[in-house]
């Protein structure tokens, strides 16, 4: 394999610091003349001529199964017409050799609106490239201008960081109402103070915040751990990568293949816990004392951590999947200390009782009970593993994994999965489950075991009520499905507001995917933006830890608001449920953690709707924002 | 000299002087003293081979015997002691080799045979490098000797020094194919072994095997080790190649106990159920095992992946009766223990669940799952602090470290 200080021998990565700006011209306005009568009728008739022809187009894009005769979702695959150009960087490329395993995990991506103008904005992490210099590029962030256009603004909007990127959470840290972005790295930590628009990185000012300058840190979630108002944080790190002492080692043997060692023979690196002061900054400071308990467990090679309410006891828990070791499961007492209990409760690791590697998370509901499920995925030839919430006390949590009873662990036997999401894609009511694949070796391809390639096409399987089992729909859930890739994060996000959750995947050393929702069934659906005022008067934030249930036709839906899950990455905010032929609401019941429940009676449907949590515990119905 | 008219001639000083008589009889004491020791060597040889084959005969005391007339006069004759030593090993006399070995025989030269002697001896006292090392040095002398290859094969192994273990084997079944061939697959076979245990060097395993199957191709218990592993490490196209091979499609007709029209047997559908199950076909799996099964009914494997199966897609009660039936034919094993607790598990029958998973755990304390299951099924019982140092066992199980069994 080339070592790291090799010439690159493939496509020359983007010169250091280019990050691409506004494209030019977006905007200008032409100079306009008098225009002859001829000529403005022969426009018109052009374009009626046109708007007739692109309807026939557009029916014509679309195969037969498309159509309503198509049951289950369908996507089709966004193109460079996007603005979402960018390439990954994650060290050299697959052309030029990968040696260590930091150039082989990837980034993540966060959803936020980072100006409040109602649509989602798209903020991906960045590694280095490939050259002798380690030269890096800033993470991008992408404003989404509406009609499937994004503008990359990272630089202009102070938003580029440059470290070696893994992780994006986007979390409001100082309550003030703008999103905010902590960006994990191998090396220090950053948090990117969103102040309007523009983004400050403030790490400096919050000490220890950054970590250590040796960890890799991955995964990050934010939650009320301790039930005072404000987000704390939890960030997982992974492994030591000492680079000069793993180039003497040379490669490792897996799978009969030379491949970066790690993480195991590696050390694990412990991970970080920081409680939200509450005052205006939302200083974050590191729990070194271990007074939540978080932090007294072996060091593990954790990946991703999700703070949620897992035995619907009101309080936020934590989960994190760690690679090669037994998964954490710490729940809360309801003061913000935890107590690990992940292989009593049956999701330290799969049916088996053999560790897995844990990377990606999806924390939903199949059935129609407040208790969520949670999907892990895992390695090529390990399940995949969904853990069915069972819990009939509280202080007594109970899953069982069930992945291939419900037909969701035997199709991944030959995929390595990373970020993962449970959903409801055609809005039929019933929750599907989503997950990116890509195996993390390119030396697969060349090597035993047969039927593991490097490039994997993603998987998609529909619910069908209850714990399944569900279908497999991987081959036919449209074009966007099929082509393989070296998938990696994968996010949920409604960016063109039609009710429909769109996905969004990065990919090693690529361009991202913008995978479509264009299910066209006429099924009924609802969307929430849940938020709470901290107290009498100041800005509404984003209600991060809130539980929505939705009450209709004598079913329930349940939806939580987590700040951090998939793989390394933030999802939409905007909570979803599918109504599929229902019609009409009864009630959404809306608990913050801590909280009483708060009632909405006969909501509309079909639509986006904006709900405030005052500070006396009211609910409202906040007008649609204008756009 | 009568008659030879030669004079007596003085032959020293003071000596008187050496007639023609005394000339002859020097001449002939001369030649004596040339010829004897050459009179002897055959007979020392002679000795020796006379013992050697009293030692391959089975009569190691009547060879000992043999040599130690030769003693001591022979004492500085390393290969007669070394010789002598054998026998006496071979006959049971401990304390009369060790005495030989306390004599001056120790410093009687060198030679292979004085060399395993020490070896052996060595042995008996459990000083295993030592006797490794009297080995190794008894092969250099000659390399030719099978016995010291092969007392290298067995100490290196005693000290689970594989790779040593396997090259000397491999000497052996140079000079002895039939002696050698199943040693270094013996070797192959631990050092599949140990790489089996570990989740991470599977396809090391795998390899090991196979090697081992190209010194006793004929071995099936070893075939199916290398089946299992290949599947295990995901070479299906490797592992199918081996099931046609070996189990493929016979001449139809072939007679009872095949497939009537296709003449494969049950260890084929058997073997194409497995692969067809690692490929994730696990209908087409069940299918190929009911096909085995009905074909060799008494053979409780069959049954056994068909009550996985059953497991697997929830269908506990059949998967109980196939356990039972594994069970009538007399099948038990750690597996058929583990499912059988698996099903009642989930047949909510906690108390026979945990007999079955301890019974698991009983066979092979190995079985992390069995582990995993019996502190799941206390915690459901309500014993909890039971069920919670089961798992603290299971979380250390977890932190093992990768296996490497290095090449000592």
């Amino acid at each position: 394999m080339n070592a790291q200080s090799d010439p690159p021998r493939g496509p020359a990565p983007p010169a250091v610091g280019a990050c691409p700006g506004r494209a030019g011209g977006r905007g200008a306005t032409a100079d306009r003349r008098p225009e002859a009568e001829w000529s403005r009728r022969f426009r018109l008739a052009s374009c009626l001529l046109g708007i007739l022809a692109s309807s026939g187009l557009r029916a014509q894009d679309r195969s037969p199964e498309a159509t309503d005769a198509h049951t289950g979702p369908w996507f089709e695959a966004a193109g460079p017409e996007t603005g979402l150009v960018h390439r990954d960087l994650s060290g050299p490329t697959v052309a030029m050799g990968k040696f260590f395993l930091r150039d082989t995990v990837g980034q993540g991506i966060a959803v936020l609106d980072l100006d409040d103008d109602g649509r989602m904005d798209l903020y991906f992490a960045q590694g280095r490239d490939g050259t002798p210099e380690g030269g890096d590029c800033g993470n991008r962030l992408y404003r989404n201008l509406g009609a499937g256009r994004f503008e990359e603004c990272g630089e202009a909007r102070g938003a580029a960081h440059r470290g070696y990127g893994f992780g994006a959470l986007a979390f409001d840290h100082d309550g003030d109402g703008d999103t905010d972005l902590y960006v994990t790295n191998l090396g220090p930590n950053a948090l990117l103070s969103n102040e309007g628009g523009a983004f400050k990185d403030v790490t400096a000012a919050q000490p220890g915040l950054a970590g250590a300058d040796d960890a890799w840190s991955v995964g990050a979630t934010a939650g009320d751990a301790d039930g005072d108002g404000d987000l704390d944080l939890y960030v997982a790190n992974y492994c030591a990568q000492d680079l000069d002492a793993l180039q003497k080692a040379g490669l490792c043997r897996q799978m009969s293949c030379e491949v970066p060692c790690g993480p195991r023979g590696l050390a694990a690196q412990a991970d970080r816990y920081y409680v939200n002061d509450g005052s205006a900054l939302g200083r974050l400071v590191s729990d070194d004392a271990n007074q939540s308990g978080l932090l007294g467990v072996t060091p593990a090679y954790g990946f991703q951590p999700s703070f949620c309410d897992l035995d619907d006891d009101g309080d936020l828990d934590l989960y994190v999947t760690n690679d090669s070791l037994l998964n954490f499961l710490f729940l809360n007492d309801g003061h913000g200390r935890f107590d690990e209990q992940a292989l009593a409760a049956g999701v330290a690791c799969g049916r088996s009782g053999q560790t897995e590697a844990g990377m990606g998370l999806a924390i939903g509901h199949l059935d129609d009970d407040a208790l969520p499920e949670l999907f892990v995925t895992n390695f090529s030839t390990q399940a995949n593993s969904l853990y069915v919430n069972e819990t009939a006390e509280v202080g007594e949590p109970w899953w069982q994994e069930v992945g291939q009873r419900a037909g969701v662990g035997r199709p991944s036997w030959f995929q390595l999965g990373w970020g993962c999401q449970f959903a409801d894609l055609d809005a039929d009511g019933f929750t599907d489950l989503v997950h990116a694949n890509g195996h993390i070796f390119p030396q697969m391809d060349a090597c035993p075991p047969e039927r593991v390639t490097y490039l994997q096409p993603n998987s998609l399987f529909a619910g069908t009520g209850g714990h399944g089992p569900l279908r497999d729909l991987s081959r036919q859930a449209g074009p966007g499905f099929g082509p393989p890739g070296p998938h990696r994060a994968s996010v949920l996000v409604d960016l063109d507001d039609d009710g429909r959750q769109d996905l969004v995947f990065s990919r090693l050393d690529e361009p991202p995917l913008l995978l479509w929702n264009r299910t066209r069934n006429g099924h009924h659906w609802l969307g929430v933006l849940l938020l709470r005022e901290p107290s009498a008067g100041r800005h509404p934030v984003l209600a991060v830890g809130a539980r929505l249930r939705v009450e209709a036709g004598g079913r329930r839906w349940t939806r939580d608001l987590v700040a951090g899950s998939s793989f390394l990455s933030t999802e939409d905010p905007r909570l979803h449920v599918g109504l599929g032929a229902i019609d009409a609401v009864e009630r959404l019941v809306v608990r913050l953690p801590g909280g009483p429940e708060l009632v909405l009676e006969a909501p509309p449907i079909d639509r986006m709707l904006h709900l405030l949590v005052t500070a006396d515990n009211a609910l409202q119905l906040l007008p649609e924002p204008g756009r | 000299m009568r008659g030879s008219g030669r004079e007596a001639q003085r032959v020293g000083r003071g000596a008187r002087a050496v007639t023609p008589a005394d000339a002859g009889r020097i001449r002939a004491a001369w030649l004596l003293g040339l010829l004897l020791p050459l009179a002897a060597s055959p007979a020392r040889d002679d000795r020796i081979e006379r013992a050697r084959n009293l030692r391959r005969q089975g009569q190691p005391a009547e060879a000992a015997a043999l040599l130690e007339a030769a003693l001591p006069g022979g004492a500085t004759d390393g290969e007669l002691v070394g010789l002598l030593g054998l026998c006496l090993l071979d006959a049971g006399e401990l304390e009369r080799a060790r005495t030989l070995a306390a004599g001056p025989a120790l410093q009687a030269g060198a030679h292979f045979r004085l060399s395993v002697f020490k070896a052996r001896l060595l042995r008996q006292d459990e000083q295993l490098e030592q006797a490794l090392e009297h080995y190794r040095a008894a092969s250099q002398l000659n390399a030719e000797a099978v016995e010291a290859w092969v007392g290298q094969f067995e100490v290196a192994m005693a000290l689970r020094k594989l790779g040593k273990a396997l090259r000397a084997a491999e000497e052996v079944a140079r000079r002895a194919p039939d002696v050698g061939h199943p040693l270094a697959a013996a070797v192959l076979r631990a050092q599949g072994d140990e790489y089996r245990r570990g989740a991470q060097t599977i396809e090391l395993a795998a390899d090991k095997y196979l090697a081992a199957l190209a010194h006793t191709p004929d071995d099936q218990d070893l075939l199916e080790v290398v089946l299992e592993t290949q599947i295990l490490a995901v070479r299906l196209d490797a592992a199918r190649s081996l099931v046609e091979e070996r189990f493929g499609q016979l001449p139809a007709g072939t007679g009872a106990g095949t497939e009537a029209g296709t003449g494969a047997g049950p260890d084929y559908h058997f073997w194409n159920g497995r692969l067809l199950f690692a490929e994730q076909d696990v209908e087409a799996a069940a299918a190929a095992f009911r096909r085995a099964r009905a074909l060799q009914p008494e053979e409780p494997r069959h049954a056994l992946w068909l009550a996985r199966l059953e497991l697997e897609a929830g269908r506990l009660d059949q998967a109980r009766a196939l356990l039972e039936s594994c069970q009538s034919l007399g099948l038990q094993t750690a597996q058929t223990e583990l499912l059988t607790g698996e099903v009642l598990d989930g047949l909510d029958d906690l108390q026979g669940a945990e007999t079955h998973l301890r019974q698991a755990i009983a066979l092979d304390a190995s079985l992390v799952k069995a582990h995993y299951l019996l502190g799941r099924v206390l915690l459901r019982a309500g014993r909890r602090e039971e069920g919670e140092a089961v798992l603290a066992h299971v979380e250390q199980m977890s932190q093992a470290p990768p296996v490497d069994i290095g090449d000592g």
